[in-house]
């Protein structure tokens, strides 16, 4: 009875590792992350870093508007607030005089982790320009180290934070386009301004 | 006295079947301890990460299938151990035998649990990939390190009953050495215990790397050779100590 009972344990264990075995090829490679960190990206991390340097990630190829605000707005005065207890950071660009317009634009990288960020929000009440950040982000993955038995002759196994840092840099920049005659008053302890003049 | 001449490698067969089917239970707690391996590491026991910038904070639970294969070594590594115990040497006097032919059949019964624990422990990897596959959402899952090759499986397998032929030795040598006297069942764990707390109390003493002599070899050919000669080494001597031991 009892041999009986180790016998079936031990074939149903052996059972359950060859379907798994057989299941575990017939799956579709495609689907899983796979952000790639090769040269070509550390080249693209020192064209990201001097771009924002000179407050100019809106310009970049791999960045895209993913909201965009318009104000129509004819005074000479912008008070830029947060609306909530975070400190948003954000870049001022000048733009030409008297054109009656504030613009503002949310860039995000185009990674995987740009698609699970919520969003900023602004709202523009008389000459005050309000700024909620998107809030807390947690973002939780899985990841497979290399067995320890199957890398003994392989190469070091793939390390996921180097990449996540990577797809985590500048990911998402809040840009405000504003007339050139407009006066900006902000808090400093408050709201994160970095101003980039026209000229 | 008896007249029938018996050759010793059908005894050596005789006892190593023997062995096979009264040990059975032995393959029953190496599911269980893999089953237990397996639970600990699908809840991510090779680590979490975390790392945050502005807004956002990212949190990887890392899993590997080298927590099934380090409780398979603990497994093998009792389970020779325990060949050694008197219990288990007496049920050997059954049959026409000598201390070759009860080593040797021991021999022959830790190469086939090696084998069935290393064929199971890289299974129990892709087991562990197919539960990470269907429980988490694809977009969250890093598929680096994810798939695995067939090559990359057989030569898990391959290391893994390298491996555990090594540890199985070990254990079957210091059970062998537990046998010379009774006080040896109390020093040796401790002398064991000891290294481990001198070690991680003297950073710059490092006994335990000794093993690395394994761990980074890079060369097939050489792993393989370095596991024979110390397999070997480790059995004759505990076959050398076992002669010593008294008979019944």
């Amino acid at each position: 009875m009892q041999l009986k009972f180790y016998n079936y344990t031990i074939g149903i264990y052996s059972v359950v590792l060859l379907m798994s075995l057989v299941l575990f090829y017939g799956l579709p490679k495609e689907g899983l992350l796979d952000p790639t960190l090769d040269q070509g990206s550390f080249a693209e991390k020192e064209v990201y870093d001097d771009a924002a340097m000179m407050w100019d990630l809106d310009l970049l190829e791999g960045i895209h508007p993913d909201k965009e605000w318009r104000f129509q707005y004819e005074g000479n005065h912008l008070k830029i607030v947060s609306a909530d207890n975070g400190t948003p950071q954000i870049v001022v660009k000048r733009t030409a005089a008297h054109t009656g317009e504030i613009r503002a634009a949310e860039y995000r990288k185009a990674t995987f982790i740009a698609e699970l960020l919520n969003p900023f929000q602004l709202s523009l009440s008389g000459n005050m320009l309000s700024v909620w950040e998107p809030g807390r982000c947690e973002l939780k993955f899985k990841a497979f180290d290399k067995d320890f038995t199957a890398n003994q002759f392989g190469e070091k196994s793939v390390q996921h934070q180097e990449r996540l840092i990577r797809e985590m840099d500048f990911v998402q920049e809040l840009y405000l386009y504003v007339p050139d005659d407009v006066e900006i008053d902000y808090d400093p302890d408050s709201v994160f301004l970095k101003i980039k003049d026209s000229k | 006295m008896s007249l029938a001449e018996v050759s010793l490698w059908a005894v050596i067969k005789k006892q190593y079947i023997f062995k096979i089917k009264s040990y059975s239970n032995l393959y029953v707690s190496m599911v269980a301890v893999q089953l237990i391996a397996f639970l600990f590491t699908a809840g991510g026991m090779a680590g979490t990460s975390g790392i945050g910038y502005n807004n956002i904070y990212i949190e990887v639970k890392m899993c590997s299938g080298t927590g099934v294969f380090i409780f398979t070594v603990l497994w093998i590594m009792a389970n020779s151990f325990i060949l050694t115990l008197p219990l288990c040497r007496n049920i050997d006097f059954s049959f026409v035998t000598n201390r070759i032919s009860s080593n040797m059949a021991n021999i022959g019964f830790m190469a086939t649990a090696a084998i069935a624990g290393g064929i199971t422990t890289a299974l129990a990897t892709i087991l562990l990939r197919n539960v990470f596959y269907y429980t988490t959402e694809s977009k969250f899952l890093f598929a680096a390190n994810f798939w695995v090759e067939p090559g990359e499986l057989l030569t898990g397998a391959g290391v893994a009953i390298m491996y555990l032929l090594l540890f199985s030795a070990a254990g079957y040598l210091a059970g062998a050495l537990m046998q010379l006297h009774r006080s040896l069942y109390v020093i040796l764990p401790a002398l064991l215990l000891g290294m481990f707390f001198y070690e991680s109390a003297n950073e710059h003493i490092r006994i335990f790397k000794a093993l690395d002599f394994f761990f980074l070899e890079k060369s097939p050919l050489l792993f393989t050779f370095k596991i024979a000669v110390a397999v070997l080494l480790l059995w004759v001597c505990a076959m050398g100590l076992s002669n010593r031991t008294e008979v019944r």
